[in-house]
């Protein structure tokens, strides 16, 4: 077991899970003995999730608040080339490198019971699942692929998580609120899906909470949305080599002010709303997309969900916004952002420039080229992104 | 004694939602977010093209419209007190009119640039590549072939069927629209599909979401596919689109925003199951979809009353039952509500095949379940394997 951060179980709290697998020793490039399929499904290693599920976890432990269920546990599996430990910055284990379980069918199953198992101390309590790693979609149905997976060539699917199961037969745990982040492809290799749809439903994964007729612990509704990475049948992308993947990189962003809401209060109140999470973090991947030429990926909702709060930020901070401006002219420029009696001047570079701005109506943007001529915006920066094009007389 | 009344500090503000072309479509949701701290925002539910007045204080107001497709018309505006402001919001135009309504609910781009990752792309280069792949199958496993784009199509047999394929492309897209004719004599006791059998891939099967009317006319629907392999299948209904929409994009804070209206409306939708069963099945899934479950009432069971050979509404009513009343009570109801659902047919929206094949999940694991829900399930299941995830429609390979 791998708590990286706990705290009194008595109250409301914030559970969360999170699982990177990067390391897959049955498949393409492992160290272990492939799969007899394994070259025909061409999975391969992966760079991204070990980083990425560490970074969650990280976000959750520094920085994640939400005074009605603060963060009570933090679990963490990872499945790395090269094992690390974890050193939280906050609870019982503060400052204390911390040995991170591999995520294995074994240890991944053991960790979504202990993890439920928390969460049904409380009604209002928030459940956090946050998976990286190989997935495959077949029809309807999704799976996670666990470090082990492959292990067995006569039960292929013996070491996947059979997710929509997951998904359905959490409807059994006591506390109400739950998202899950899945980030991971839902293209799986024909030879993989063809052998699972032949087996229908689960095919063997385990869906370690298994669903139960009748069995609603809670009369309130559940809300308990799914946050995709990638569209079904899709791949999802990081860089390559990188450690965060894209998803996992706008997901950041998006917690950590791009993504919040302030609809009940303009300007002033700021949280973070799981409805709106799913538009946020697609906006970022396309600004990413189109600035940097990153894969396009288009996240995807599911699950029965209405809106629940999973962070408040403290008070009087506003949240920092993406802004892409861009030119007709592809020269450099200086840049210059003013608000009221602030001024930010910017060193020359070319259209499009990429800023990062506080939450705040009325920033006027001028764009001083070499030879004379000023190009002008004006733009509130608001969550998610904003776009503006200067323009000569700097129309909005 | 003078009494003085006190100055004015509230304007009145006219927004507009405007599109280059004549298109119809409620439920766009409006933030009207003031450019100071201190002022309340307002958050409104509108229709394309029409006027909308509200008051509110004086100041600078910045005007967003977010729209189902996931683009967003912006406008500032001052108001001052005891006047009127004007703020138009502008739509951009599409290339043509016939993409007017599909580029408010849809976004073609996003799945365009999608599709270059896709590990089996199909770009039908011209129409007479979209046309050959063609054709209108019937639950009955008739198929009837589409020769051209402007041809009617006569189902054997004589029943009056007939489906209009009007097939365009642009440089980005391509579209096929089906339009019902008016006189269609449809009896409710059978399915339509789309088959689409691109070059060198498997086919799919669209279960077409038909009669859909609108004001008593049988209402359009657009096929449209960038590339990918799931295409965006519109139902060109202004009062109904954007609600399914904004759930289909996951935008379901668009939704929250003005969730009362839109569970009103759907609420209505389902009210008017009558005039349309199969939008009020998608009013019903929109309700479970926002929690509203008593705004269902007993409507979902008189759509599985009323209409048998519509999978979606025994599949609403069991549900509906699962999630409101002990499962001892209602198991025997609910079993046999999703065997004559997973016997009778397709359902018609993705979710529909989801929840059928999740409750008989559910059904399979009591402990003594009823021998018949064996089947079902397993014929519930081989339709979630073959179903598209990202379809509002049932999109089903073959």
């Amino acid at each position: 077991m791998t708590l990286t951060f706990s705290s009194p179980p008595d109250n409301p709290g914030t559970h969360v899970l999170a699982i990177g697998v990067g390391v897959y020793p049955h498949l393409v490039g492992g160290a272990g003995a492939p799969a007899s399929d394994a070259a025909a499904w061409g999975m391969k290693q992966l760079s991204t999730p070990p980083g990425s599920a560490i970074e969650v976890a990280r976000w959750f432990i520094d920085e994640h608040r939400n005074p009605a269920c603060p963060l009570a546990s933090v679990e963490l599996l990872v499945s790395a080339s090269v094992d690390a430990p974890f050193r939280p910055s906050r609870g019982p284990l503060a400052q204390q490198d911390v040995a991170i379980e591999h995520a294995t069918q074994q240890n991944v199953v053991a960790a979504i019971k202990r993890w439920k198992k928390r969460l049904d101390g409380d009604e209002q309590s928030t459940g956090v699942f946050y998976f990286a790693g190989h997935g495959m979609q077949s029809g309807l149905s999704s799976f996670l692929l666990s470090e082990t997976f492959g292990s067995d060539d006569d039960a292929t699917m013996k070491d996947a998580i059979y997710f929509t199961g997951l998904h359905l037969g959490m409807e059994r745990c006591l506390a109400r609120r739950q998202i899950f982040l899945i980030d991971a492809c839902r293209n799986a290799p024909q030879a993989l899906t063809s052998r699972v749809a032949a087996a229908g439903g689960g095919a063997g994964a385990d869906p370690v909470i298994e669903p139960r007729v009748g069995a609603h612990p809670s009369t309130l509704p559940r809300d308990a949305p799914i946050i995709y990475s990638t569209a079904s049948e899709a791949a999802a992308f990081g860089p390559a080599g990188g450690l965060m993947s894209y998803f996992t990189s706008a997901l950041l962003r998006a917690l950590r002010g791009a993504g919040w809401d302030d609809g009940d209060d303009p300007w002033n109140t700021w949280v973070l709303r799981t409805d709106s999470l799913t538009r946020h973090i697609g906006n970022l991947m396309q600004l990413d997309s189109e600035l940097h030429g990153s894969s396009f990926q288009a996240p995807r909702a599911g699950g029965d969900a209405q809106s629940f709060i999973l962070h408040v930020p403290p008070p009087a901070t506003p949240p920092r916004i993406p802004i892409a401006v861009q030119a007709a002219r592809s020269d450099p420029a200086s840049l210059k952002v003013t608000l009221g009696a602030s001024v930010q001047q910017m060193q020359p570079s070319s259209s499009p420039w990429e800023l990062e701005l506080e939450a705040a109506p009325g920033y006027q943007i001028d764009a001083d080229f070499a030879d004379g001529a000023r190009l002008s915006a004006r733009l509130s920066a608001r969550p998610t992104l904003r776009k503006a094009t200067v323009v000569p007389g700097g129309a909005t | 004694m003078t009494q003085i009344d006190p100055a004015p500090t509230k304007g009145t503000l006219h927004l507009r939602v405007g599109s280059p072309f004549d298109v119809r479509l409620e439920g766009i949701a409006v933030d009207v977010v003031p450019l100071r701290a201190g002022l309340s925002a307002k958050h409104l539910d509108v229709a394309v093209g029409q006027d909308t007045t509200l008051e509110v204080e004086a100041g600078d107001y910045l005007i967003e419209a977010r729209l189902p497709s996931g683009a967003v018309a912006s406008a500032t505006c001052s108001v001052t007190p005891a006047s009127t402001s004007e703020a138009l919001l502008p739509l951009p135009a599409p290339p043509h009119e016939w993409l007017a309504f599909t580029r408010l609910v849809a976004r073609p781009e996003r799945a365009d640039r999608r599709a270059r990752y896709d590990s089996q792309p199909w770009r039908p280069r011209t129409p007479a590549d979209v046309q050959a792949g063609m054709a209108i199958v019937s639950a009955r496993g008739e198929a009837w072939a589409c020769p051209d784009g402007q041809s009617f199509v006569e189902p054997p047999g004589g029943r009056g069927r007939r489906v209009l394929c009007d097939l365009g492309t642009d440089e980005r897209l391509s579209s096929c629209i089906l339009r019902p004719d008016a006189g269609w004599p449809y009896t409710y006791d059978e399915q339509l599909f789309l088959r689409i059998t691109p070059p060198c891939s498997q086919s799919s099967l669209l279960v077409l979401p038909v009669p859909w009317f609108l004001d008593a006319q049988l209402a359009p629907l657009q096929v449209l596919w960038t590339g990918g392999r799931i295409p965006a299948v519109i139902v060109q209904d202004p009062g109904v689109g954007a609600v399914l929409a904004y759930l289909d994009s996951g935008d379901t804070a668009a939704a929250r925003r003005s969730a009362d209206a839109i569970a009103d409306k759907a609420e209505r939708i389902l009210f008017d199951k009558v005039k349309n069963p199969v939008a009020a099945a998608g009013g019903a899934y929109v309700l479970l979809r926002l929690g509203q479950l008593a705004k269902l009432h007993d409507w979902v069971g008189n759509l599985a009353a009323w209409y048998p050979a519509l999978p979606d509404g025994a599949i609403l009513r069991a549900t509906q039952l699962l999630r409101t009343s002990p499962a001892a009570e209602v198991k025997e109801e609910v079993t046999r509500l999703l065997v004559r659902a997973a016997q009778g047919g397709y359902p018609v929206y993705t979710e529909g095949v989801r929840l059928l094949a999740s409750s008989l999940r559910l059904l399979a694991s009591d402990d003594a379940p009823a021998p018949q829900v064996a089947d079902a399930l397993k014929a519930a299941q081989s339709m979630e394997a073959h179903a598209s995830a990202d379809s509002m429609f049932t999109w089903l390979d073959e």
